[in-house]
């Protein structure tokens, strides 16, 4: 007797809570997913300041890889030449700056990506990317459910 | 550099490394896979690629990493179906009331300080692509896990697998390894389930997987261990048969959706187990496996370590709230339900830090759930060094709770000048 009333409580509590936890879990939110590779529109480049971006990258199109834990994010400009950014994502909005100041025609700047997320499939973003080649605006998408349920 | 060259230097690099590392944590009296988990560590961008990214890229460059990761997977996939092989059915039933009560209760106890935790984590540290129901069934199954193997190890070394201790650790500690894995398959299939048709293929496929090897393949083995024995032991032909129902159990439960480490460790369970057989086809593949493959998935694990993702105070504090949930809900939990059943404290307290052993089995589960995508990279490393901290604890805690004779200084002193030969009882590797 004394080992069945351990048992229940010892087990069957946790399994009591363990439900309730699941339950309670899921009025939580957490912030949006932008993990995996975004792939900017081919427009990107056509004008200078987009065409400095591609060069100074060494890329023939921009793309780049989103790490996110929670809302903070690494980006990673894809090319011979990568950069790194880091930042957050605030609801829809995405902030980030390189870590150092990079060489520029006129003296050294931080590298800045500000973009707002869209709502539909495949996930959107349009921003503007700024610092060294002037400010290029950009659009890029992103395949829809990128591993997992990612 | 072409891949094939860049392959064989890694494995060389790699090996290299997890020798010397584990050699230095034996001298302190850890486990030899202790050290090897670190060495995978110190060649990932957490050292490596911090003190000296130009090697690291040499060595380890992003692209190249595709085939090490292959070979690490298929090391875990042979070392997963040796953990199956080497369980022994009978740890399973019940060693009295007490054992029974332990076991079911140092796998809730963490489990729902895990789910707890979740509540606290997921906002902060996960993202809207996993569901909250995933990631607080993950945080629990990483907080049950128990490194079965480690475990038994120790035990064995310390000569304590006879005691009342000893014995009931051992079977918690299978029931735990079953259990932590069944549940994460479960998640496993919720997490890569998108959609309904997609979890009726799974649920279905793995409902007759199981029957296959409950009802059919269990009973073809008898036959299995008749041919190595009329052979007079393990042939090649018959350690290659064992090794293709491996990897074919692995490539099922790989396409129905749910991890081929499932597969590989179930047909390990239900391979024949008679002492020679065990021994003989555990003999074969042991060594290659654990010399060479695994010290192949520390690195892979190590390379996607990033120490650096943890910046700031709070992310430290977060990350020490993980290990004292972790150590709480497994070491607390497990010592709780002894004292309860009626074992002494001493005992009870040593089954704790037994059963808190996470070691190499929790990498492998935190691998999964990084794949899955469950796991954010910075969650992914503070749970990293969680398996860590609560591995290199045992073997100290051990000697100082059960064997008391525990001095820090002392320790280390007796690790790295240790007595003759015969006057000392050493930790396993």
């Amino acid at each position: 007797m004394r080992f069945v009333t351990l048992y229940l409580v010892l087990v069957g509590l946790p399994i009591l809570g363990v439900l309730g936890i699941l339950r309670a879990g899921q009025e939580l939110t957490a912030p949006r997913s932008v993990s995996g590779t975004w792939v900017a529109e081919t427009s990107f480049g056509a004008d200078s300041a987009g065409a400095c971006w591609l060069t100074r990258l060494g890329a023939d199109r921009l793309a780049m890889v989103v790490s996110q834990s929670g809302s903070s994010l690494e980006v990673v400009l894809q090319g011979q030449r990568p950069l790194s950014l880091l930042g957050t994502i605030q609801r829809d909005r995405l902030n980030l700056r390189s870590e150092g100041q990079f060489p520029t025609a006129s003296g050294a700047a931080a590298i800045a990506l500000e973009a707002l997320l869209g709502d539909d499939e495949p996930q959107h973003l349009t921003g503007v990317i700024d610092g060294g080649c002037g400010p290029a605006a950009l659009q890029a998408s992103r395949p829809a459910a990128a591993g997992g349920n990612r | 550099m072409s891949a094939m060259p860049t392959l064989l230097l890694q494995i060389s690099v790699i090996l290299v490394t997890a020798r010397l590392v584990g050699y230095a944590f034996r001298r302190i009296h850890q486990p030899q896979v202790m050290g090897e988990m670190v060495a995978g560590i110190l060649l990932g961008p957490s050292f490596l690629g911090w003190v000296a990214p130009g090697i690291s890229a040499v060595v380890f460059p992003a692209q190249s990493l595709t085939l090490l990761n292959a070979l690490a997977q298929v090391g875990l996939v042979l070392f997963m179906f040796l953990v199956g092989l080497e369980l022994q059915p009978h740890l399973l039933h019940e060693r009295g009331h007490a054992a029974l009560v332990i076991s079911h209760a140092s796998i809730l106890a963490p489990f729902l300080l895990g789910c707890l935790l979740a509540l606290f984590l997921y906002p902060q540290l996960s993202d809207d692509s996993v569901t909250f129901t995933s990631f607080a069934l993950f945080m629990g199954a990483a907080m049950s896990i128990t490194a079965f193997p480690v475990l038994s190890r120790i035990l064995a070394e310390r000569k304590l697998l006879q005691t009342r201790m000893g014995t009931v650790a051992i079977a918690c500690a299978a029931v735990d390894d079953v259990t932590g894995w069944c549940i994460l398959a479960a998640v496993v299939l919720l997490v890569r389930s998108t959609s309904s048709a997609n979890l009726a293929w799974t649920v279905g496929g793995t409902a007759l997987y199981l029957m296959g090897m409950a009802f059919v393949v269990r009973r073809l083995m008898p036959r299995l261990g008749r041919f190595a024995e009329m052979r007079g032991g393990i042939t090649e032909g018959a350690l290659a048969i064992a090794l293709v129902l491996a990897l074919v159990s692995a490539w099922a439960t790989e396409s129905l959706g749910i991890h081929a480490l499932f597969g590989a460790f179930a047909m390990g369970v239900i391979m024949p187990k008679g002492r020679e057989f065990v021994e003989g086809v555990s003999d074969k593949i042991r060594d290659l496996t654990v010399v060479l493959l695994l010290p192949l998935f520390f690195a892979a694990v190590g390379l996607q370590t990033s120490i650096g993702l943890v910046q700031g105070p709070y992310l430290w504090a977060l990350t020490a709230l993980v290990i004292l949930v972790a150590i709480s809900g497994k070491l607390g939990g497990s010592a709780v339900a002894a004292r309860l059943s009626g074992m002494g404290p001493r005992q009870s307290w040593s089954i704790g830090i037994l059963m808190n052993t996470r070691g190499l089995m929790e990498l492998v589960l935190l691998s999964i759930g990084l794949e899955l995508g469950v796991l954010s990279p910075t969650l992914f490393t503070m749970l990293v060094l969680m398996a860590l901290v609560t591995t290199f604890m045992t073997s100290p805690l051990l000697e100082l709770v059960y064997f008391r004779q525990f001095s820090f200084a002392g320790y280390l002193r007796g690790r790295l000048f240790p007595p003759a030969e015969g006057t000392e009882t050493h930790l396993p590797e």
